[in-house]
């Protein structure tokens, strides 16, 4: 059975970009476009892993970690954050909120699913 | 003295010149190495002791006074310098030729006479120039705790011992530390011991924490970072201790004890205590309550582990050694195969036709022998394409000389395998490509800097099974 990844940007080019590379890689795909909109697609999901920008609005990355983590059934989850040079102190605070690892954009498609296998295995 | 005799010996000559310009390219980026001083200089005592016997006098007179200074290196009253290697590797390039082109007679007296004099004048003066030192960027106290990384050759397989302990709420940030474990035993061959000790009693165990703890014993050809890179994502969740116990085949065989006291998992005084009482040590101090059964188990996962490598490298090595035959005897061992082969094929086919059992069951077994002597048989005439590599690091280092060019050389898959013909064909095109990469492709070092690059330019030689490439 193929894992099922949740990808979470506001941004649709971003959004495409990443489902199109976990597809070509053998994964389901979940799209969600901010914070709530994740949270509120995680209940039933049966995802496996979520895969989230930092900053979007209504409900930024760092809120949804710490959503993700209070979430009965999914707070085991790996979450990786998509992040950017210059975002440092934001990438401590998704790690303190209980994010597993990080992706520093840009990034190429083989380093994305490097990342998502070192996570998933 | 028979021609047999003189050739057996030109032989093993070239050999040992092989083993000599290895010894000093590596000497190079290791000038402290006493093995490869010993290297070096064995190989031109034994070049001179047998060029003498066999009638090179020539050879043996001007080995002896190139292993005359390399006693005085290996005394250190003379340090390795750039100069001392480039004039052993031009004496080394004379010998050879003295070898090939008269049979010992020295050809190019001139040019003997120069290396001569640039010898002298390297021991009147004591060395001339600054030795060699290794490149420092800063020691990090990360390197401190692995002092073996600073004397590796970057090629060279390493053992380690990782000792990983994971904060117990590592659960809740969605890492799973099997999944780094399956990771660090990509990198290489792995022992690992679970450190269970911490684990409570089923009532009071709380299942979302981690009470695990890991040792791994890993041997691996791709450094600390690699390593290091596997926890970039849990770095400030766990801790990590590296040690280098040594390189492949290199590492001590170590008794329990040691292990324990490196690890500083006992102290000295209870292992010495504990001897006393002739029992096995691991059972005692565990018996004593000074450590626990997977501590114990642990170091003991270490010990075979670097037992396991040691046997390996060794077979390696003498795998390697023991092949000596004439590659026309191989030629027509694989034509007889080959022979054999058709013959069984038609041995098949009429035993097919004749429908007599007996004579069914002999050809299947001369099928199966066939086989196995024919895989066989081709097998013996691969070789590994390292030696191959080795040979450009010396036409790298002299051409990026003669460039002005700072060029580093790197080497992965040496032990890919090919056959013999294969590997002899491919030397002149790779010269080729080689030739072009320092020609066209790697600037000057002011111009690679004035282009933001790294001073030093690198090639980059590889091989896996399938392809063999090189980029500049």
């Amino acid at each position: 059975m193929s894992k099922r990844i949740m990808t979470v940007d506001d941004s649709a080019s971003v959004r495409q970009v990443v489902s199109f590379t976990l597809k070509q890689a053998g994964y389901e795909v979940v799209e969600a476009i901010d914070g709530n909109d994740a949270l509120s697609k995680l209940e039933g999901s049966g995802i496996h892993m979520v895969l989230t920008d930092l900053n979007m609005p209504n409900l930024d990355g760092i809120g949804l970690i710490k959503g993700v983590r209070a979430h009965a059934a999914h707070r085991f989850v790996p979450i990786i954050m998509l992040t950017t040079e210059s975002q440092e102190s934001r990438k401590l605070e998704g790690k303190q909120a209980g994010a597993t690892g990080w992706i520093v954009k840009p990034f190429n498609p083989e380093q994305l699913v490097a990342v998502i296998k070192k996570v998933l295995g | 003295m028979n021609d047999n005799h003189r050739e057996v010996f030109k032989e093993e000559a070239h050999e040992l010149l092989a083993e000599l310009e290895t010894a000093l390219l590596e000497l190079e980026t290791t000038p402290d190495d006493k093995d490869l001083i010993g290297k070096a200089f064995r190989a031109m005592h034994t070049i001179k002791g047998s060029g003498a016997m066999f009638g090179f006098d020539d050879v043996a007179e001007f080995t002896h006074g190139i292993e005359t200074v390399f006693d005085k290196v290996r005394d250190g009253d003379i340090p390795v310098t750039k100069t001392l290697i480039s004039l052993t590797l031009q004496a080394r390039d004379l010998i050879k030729m003295m070898l090939d082109d008269s049979g010992g007679e020295a050809s190019s007296e001139p040019a003997l006479q120069e290396i001569v004099g640039a010898f002298r004048k390297l021991v009147l003066t004591g060395g001339e120039q600054s030795p060699l030192t290794l490149p420092t960027d800063g020691c990090s106290s990360e390197q401190a705790a692995a002092p073996l990384e600073q004397e590796i050759s970057p090629n060279a397989r390493v053992t380690y011992r990782i000792r990983l302990t994971f904060l117990s709420d590592i659960f809740s940030t969605g890492t799973n530390p099997l999944l780094l474990l399956d990771e660090l035993r990509t990198l290489g061959e792995y022992s690992v011991t679970a450190d269970t000790n911490d684990i409570p009693y089923l009532d009071i165990m709380n299942p979302e924490r981690c009470y695990t703890g890991w040792d791994v014993v890993l041997t691996t050809g791709k450094g600390i970072n690699a390593i290091k890179d596997v926890f970039i994502f849990v770095e400030d969740r766990c801790e990590i201790k590296i040690d280098a116990i040594g390189t492949e085949g290199e590492e001590d065989h170590k008794k329990i004890g040691e292990i324990l006291v490196e690890r500083v998992d006992v102290s000295q005084e209870d292992v010495l205590r504990v001897l006393k009482e002739k029992k096995p040590l691991g059972e005692m101090l565990v018996e004593k309550g000074i450590t626990t059964p997977d501590k114990v188990d642990s170091a003991l996962a270490e010990q075979q582990h670097v037992k396991k490598i040691r046997e390996k490298a060794q077979t390696k090595d003498e795998g390697i050694s023991s092949i000596k035959v004439p590659a026309e005897k191989l030629d027509v061992l694989v034509n007889l195969v080959g022979e054999l082969v058709t013959v069984q094929a038609r041995l098949s086919q009429t035993a097919s036709l004749v429908h007599n059992n007996e004579l069914g069951a002999i050809a299947e077994e001369v099928e199966r022998l066939t086989r196995e002597l024919r895989d066989n048989t081709l097998n013996i005439r691969m070789v590994p394409i390292g030696t191959t590599f080795g040979r450009f690091k010396r036409l790298i280092r002299d051409l990026s000389q003669e460039l002005g060019k700072e060029i580093e050389m790197t080497t992965e898959g040496e032990e890919t395998e090919l056959d013999k013909t294969v590997i002899e064909r491919l030397n002149d095109p790779l010269v080729h490509l080689i030739r072009n990469c320092i020609d066209h492709g790697i600037e000057t070092p002011d111009v690679r800097l004035s282009l933001g690059k790294p001073r030093n330019g690198t090639i980059h030689l590889s091989a896996v099974r399938g392809q063999t490439y090189s980029s500049g």
